[in-house]
């Protein structure tokens, strides 16, 4: 928490860190899809295709699902409030499910991101940095890993050995937020990506910034929470540029420190006051779908969702307020999967296509 | 239990908040929870045998970083509907969307949720550390748990389900 001091002049102590501790890109989905003037509706921008339904049973609810593509089919989801993974078949069928809260082999505090690695094994990111590397059903813990990550959002397989992380190395709050992790080691191979450290907003960014990327061919587009900027760098991490994105609505974070209180609700209320970037998705035409989010103070810090579907250089092409959770993007298929906007459960998706 | 059981129940816990009259009451294990919750016109809130999970909290723990979520889906999953939970809000009625919210989020299953005045719940429960979470069996708190904000400890959670789990069975 040095830097924050640094960066807001004065300790920003116990109540900042709660809020931190809020402010993680999952948190809950409002149910309330409709847009607002001056954005467009989703139904306008994309053609549904598909609903489907994710399987429970007394082992398996969906809480916080976070979805990422499995490329041998279906999705691998990754459950922080059920410390479980999961993997589903395309129609939404159980595969398999793995986890339970605790911190020994094959158990989670908060898992942010299950992936497949090219050979077939899954990797699970906790928020908390611990690495746990599966066999491809998740019956066997190869191995897991303690990286000195906080506040881990990303994982993106680059190889069988070497991942992309996002996340704070060891609390340093201006350090760099993505790292190429070379699976087993201790400390990275290589970080970058240090958007804090000029941000006007640093108390905001510091308390509540997350970093999420989504790789196409070589280029990784990058987003950060706090900042309405697209930033693009190879694979290996060489800078290749950075665009304003052009949202409409987008609330930057306000430069000022938060006055210091325990009140959870002026917490929030804080919170509530700018939007987050959530994540970027490639589109395979080269344009990015860009979820982002505002915290409802109202709903029990329920996030309210938005999306922005810009060109590569940030120009918006639709932007969507109030709508459903975007879940993630299916590269190949170009299918979008949201929460069902008129479900009370994040189990049932939507799916659908951007309209040409 | 029925719905309107589970009414009867809701308005004995708001009668027993407010006709108790000792300043220094504490809902905890041991303890006797009022007469008013337990039956209304003769008929049981709280059939016997019937084991009921009891939050009591306030608005802004909705708001901070609970993990007791946890336990509670994994007691649901486990004892279904022959364990419900009753939701008892200390806060002002206004804000009753927030805990609305979460437990909607969290995807727990309340069977009956009031809400008491913090002014009033102080009056009879002073000494009662929120959040709390109690089973509730016949008269008797058979099992209480004070639940700091952050309950995020694997351990505490596994005992707070098994503790739970142990009351129910018994």
């Amino acid at each position: 928490m040095r830097e924050l001091v640094k960066a807001s002049g004065r300790p920003p102590g116990l109540p900042v860190m709660i809020v931190a501790a809020l402010a993680f890109q999952g948190g809950c989905t409002s149910g309330d899809s409709t847009p607002i003037p001056g954005s467009s509706s989703l139904d306008s921008a994309f053609e549904w295709t598909a609903a489907l339904a994710l399987q429970e049973d007394r082992t398996s609810l969906s809480v916080l699902p976070m979805v990422s593509i499995d490329p041998r089919g279906g999705f691998l989801v990754a459950d922080a409030r059920e410390s479980q993974v999961r993997r589903y078949a395309a129609d939404g069928r159980l595969l398999w499910n793995a986890g339970r809260n605790g911190g020994g082999p094959g158990e989670f505090a908060a898992p942010a991101r299950a992936v497949r690695l090219p050979a077939g094994d899954v990797i699970v990111a906790d928020r908390n940095g611990r690495l746990t590397l599966f066999d491809s059903t998740a019956a066997n813990v190869h191995g897991t890993w303690e990286t000195k990550l906080r506040r881990v959002e990303e994982v993106l397989p680059l190889s069988d050995s070497m991942v992309l992380l996002s996340g704070m190395l060891e609390a340093q709050v201006d350090g760099p937020r993505l790292h190429l992790w070379k699976l087993g080691d201790t400390l990275p191979s290589h970080s970058f990506f240090s958007p804090t450290r000029n941000a006007v907003n640093r108390t905001a960014a510091g308390v509540a910034g997350w970093a999420r990327a989504s790789l196409r061919a070589d280029t990784l587009a990058v987003t950060f929470s706090t900042s309405d900027t697209l930033y693009f760098f190879t694979a290996a991490g060489t800078p290749l540029g950075q665009f304003p994105l052009s949202s409409a609505h987008f609330r930057r974070a306000p430069r000022e420190a938060p006055q210091p209180t325990n009140n959870p609700a002026e917490q929030a209320r804080w919170m509530s006051r700018f939007d987050l970037v959530e994540a970027p998705y490639w589109m395979a035409d080269g344009s990015l779908l860009i979820a982002y989010q505002s915290i409802d103070p109202d709903q029990a810090l329920e996030r309210i969702r938005h999306l922005l579907h810009v060109t590569r250089t940030g120009q918006r092409l639709f932007e969507s307020r109030n709508g459903p959770r975007l879940l993630t993007v299916d590269p190949s298929s170009q299918l979008a999967f949201f929460v069902d906007p008129s479900a009370e459960v994040p189990n049932r998706w939507v799916a659908g296509r951007i309209r040409r | 239990m029925g719905r309107r059981a589970y009414s009867t129940l809701a308005l004995l816990v708001l009668l027993a908040a407010g006709a108790c009259t000792s300043s220094d009451q504490e809902l905890r294990a041991g303890g006797t929870v009022p007469a008013e919750w337990l039956a209304a016109g003769g008929a049981p809130a709280i059939p016997a045998g019937q084991t009921t999970l009891v939050w009591v909290f306030r608005t802004d723990d909705c708001l901070s970083c609970q993990s007791f979520d946890y336990a509670v889906r994994r007691l649901q999953a486990t004892y279904g509907d022959s364990l419900p939970f009753v939701a008892v809000h200390v806060g002002d009625a206004a804000r009753e969307q927030v805990p609305r919210s979460f437990f909607r989020a969290r995807r727990i299953q309340v069977a009956r949720s009031v809400t008491l005045s913090p002014p009033r719940f102080r009056r009879s429960y002073r000494e009662t550390g929120l959040p709390a979470l109690l089973v509730v069996r016949g008269s008797t708190v058979a099992w209480s748990s004070a639940l700091p904000a952050g309950v995020a400890n694997a351990g505490q959670l596994d005992s707070l389900v098994q503790d739970v789990g142990r009351r129910v069975s018994e």
